[in-house]
């Protein structure tokens, strides 16, 4: 296997805003949180934002244990709500975004419903630079063609009133990804990317299975998987058809 | 089967119903069961069918009600709260003897709870809810896989026996993503109105009349035997469940949904150090599989049943065991998920012959 291209981590750093958006389970907080990671690893000063007011479980907020060893600088809504059904900020939220020095890695809320939530911020955000990162699953409902894509993309801009500058690839079925999955995934977004002329940062990969995306052209992000809720189980055990 | 997609239980449970010839959705949202809702809403006008929310829970299964008289494969979601403002049409569904699917994708409770998931709606589910000596089919799928297979069973046994199929999911079926593919399209345009539907007298000369009511005690009693009848009928035939690594097993969990699911993998890291752990994992809690506890308690020391309540399915299991070996719980309450190392402690301690946490 050729040696992965990895991404430039410092590179990211040149602007003060990383958003991540995206369609609903596409995989925004697993490349968030990884890409926060990376950055306290190199000692870059990053904050990662949990701004996802849409899901009711998996947000950073829900595994804050697991990346605990990490000592992230985490901004997200009180612990108080976390099982509870209130879709709020912290008080604190916009001294937070306008702190200088830090690089600021929002993981929003999937589809057009989560990126709404941060319209209101916009003008923070533009008022500073930053990078619009559109994550893609194509194995996900509503993003599996150039159309739904494109459709998809347009009611996240329109609905957060910023421009995406970038797409992520990452085509999974998780423990089923292979190869010929990522590789269809690309040949999707890279149509979609010509289109639209936004170009594909990087492509994700779970670290474990990082020849799943050999030969796709463009730079990986290996993933540390953090969001498990429940066990994996095998083929056999996973389907019960006798019924 | 098609090409393999990346779904939460939530939408896989929609896309199976609107394949399995779903015609109409009728609810009203509360998490954590939204993005079923949310994917009706969006694919049924795509198909051409009826996508509805309703004012509230009560209206949402009253429209159910009116639209299973018409023979129309119809269905409902909900969560813990908003299935319980649904009792009394269940009631009402039961005894007029008219097919429909609801899921309850459960969340911690009593009251208002929380939204984190739970499984204490099983009594709900499966001993009535709703007033009346009734019951519906009761099935609590532990993958996404099945949660999306078993729908289309769901609504071939809510015609077959014109009964009320109960989904009994939670939140973390809901919101987990997993691999799925699906059966192909149930073709809807072949479907022909049942005998005993109300859209109208058309051709048989007189008209058909759903109703629960009866006045006279002895015509009710009737209607409430032949309820009956229908429930033996299955409970001989419907019964569903799957034991895991039962063959040689000296110790039986038990549990149902995603603490079964769980359940598994404490099985294989159990007998990873020599502890001949199986799974007894009920498909359909009602019908409840009492044969194969009975069958089971030959074989085991001891059954250990473990559900994120406190201790509901446990009364089915001891039951069905009848006192031929122990039954023992260990649960988490409130939303809680037991973990699989917490649960291979318990059993550790249990087969070592000592566990104080264990009632």
């Amino acid at each position: 296997m050729e040696e992965l291209e990895k991404i430039n981590i410092s590179s990211l750093a040149g602007k003060e805003f990383l958003i991540f958006g995206g369609r609903i389970g596409s995989g925004k907080t697993e490349v968030a949180v990884n890409l926060a990671i990376k950055m306290k690893q190199q000692k870059i000063n990053s904050v990662l934002f949990d701004m996802d007011m849409v899901k009711p479980y998996v947000r950073i907020r829900d595994i804050k244990k697991q990346i605990n060893s990490y000592n992230l600088s985490i901004v997200s809504p009180p612990d108080i709500t976390r099982t509870l059904d209130l879709p709020i900020y912290p008080p604190y939220i916009i001294g937070s975004l306008m702190e200088k020095g830090a690089v600021k890695i929002l993981d929003i809320g999937g589809d057009p419903y989560g990126a709404g939530s941060i319209a209101q911020f916009r003008n923070i955000i533009e008022s500073c630079s930053y990078n619009f990162y559109f994550v893609i699953n194509s194995k996900r409902p509503e993003t599996s063609t150039e159309d739904e894509i494109i459709e998809s993309l347009k009611a996240v801009e329109h609905a957060s009133r910023l421009k995406v500058t970038h797409f992520i690839l990452n085509t999974n079925l998780r423990w089923e990804t292979t190869g010929k999955i990522v590789m269809e995934g690309y040949d999707i977004l890279k149509e979609v990317s010509g289109k639209t002329d936004i170009p594909i940062a990087f492509v994700c990969a779970d670290k474990n299975h990082e020849d799943v995306i050999d030969g796709v052209p463009v730079p990986a992000l290996l993933l540390e998987l953090f969001i498990k809720p429940l066990p994996e189980l095998s083929g056999s055990s996973n389907r019960k058809s006798s019924f | 089967m098609g090409e393999k997609v990346l779904m939460k239980g939530a939408e896989a449970i929609a896309e199976a119903a609107i394949r399995a010839g779903c015609m109409a959705f009728f609810g009203y949202p509360i998490t954590p069961q939204n993005e079923t809702p949310e994917y009706f809403s969006r694919r049924m006008p795509q198909v051409g069918r009826v996508f509805l929310q309703a004012e509230s829970e009560v209206a949402a299964i009253n429209m159910v009600y009116g639209a299973a008289c018409t023979g129309t494969r119809v269905i409902t979601t909900s969560s813990s709260p908003g299935i319980s403002l649904m009792q009394e049409g269940f009631s009402y569904i039961a005894n007029s003897n008219v097919p429909c699917v609801v899921v309850n994708v459960m969340r911690g409770g009593p009251g208002l709870g929380d939204i984190a998931p739970a499984q204490a709606d099983y009594n709900q589910a499966t001993k009535g809810g709703g007033h009346g000596d009734y019951h519906s089919i009761v099935i609590a799928p532990h993958t996404v896989q099945e949660a999306a297979d078993i729908m289309f069973k769901a609504f071939e046994l809510a015609d077959k026996y014109r009964i009320m199929v109960v989904m009994l999911m939670d939140g973390l079926m809901g919101q987990m993503m997993e691999p799925v593919e699906f059966r192909e399209w149930v073709d809807v345009k072949n479907n022909k109105v049942p005998v005993w539907a109300t859209v109208g007298q058309g051709e048989r000369g007189q008209r058909n009349i759903i109703t629960s009511l009866e006045i006279l005690a002895e015509g009710l009693e009737k209607m409430d035997i032949a309820l009956q009848e229908k429930y033996k009928e299955i409970k001989s035939g419907e019964v569903c469940c799957e034991e895991y690594m039962m063959d040689d097993a000296e110790y039986a969990i038990t549990a149902f949904g995603t603490v079964a699911r769980i359940s598994k993998t404490v099985v294989d890291l159990a007998r990873e150090r020599g502890i001949k752990a199986g799974l007894i994992r009920p498909v359909t809690v009602w019908p409840f599989p009492d044969k194969v506890f009975e069958k089971r308690a030959e074989q085991v020391k001891f059954f250990f049943d473990v559900e994120m309540n406190e201790g509901q399915m446990l009364l089915d299991v001891r039951l069905s065991v009848n006192g031929k070996k122990p039954v023992y719980y260990y649960g988490r309450l409130g939303g809680i998920v037991p973990s699989a190392e917490e649960m291979l402690g318990e059993l550790e301690k249990l087969a070592g012959g000592k566990n104080e946490n264990i009632i």
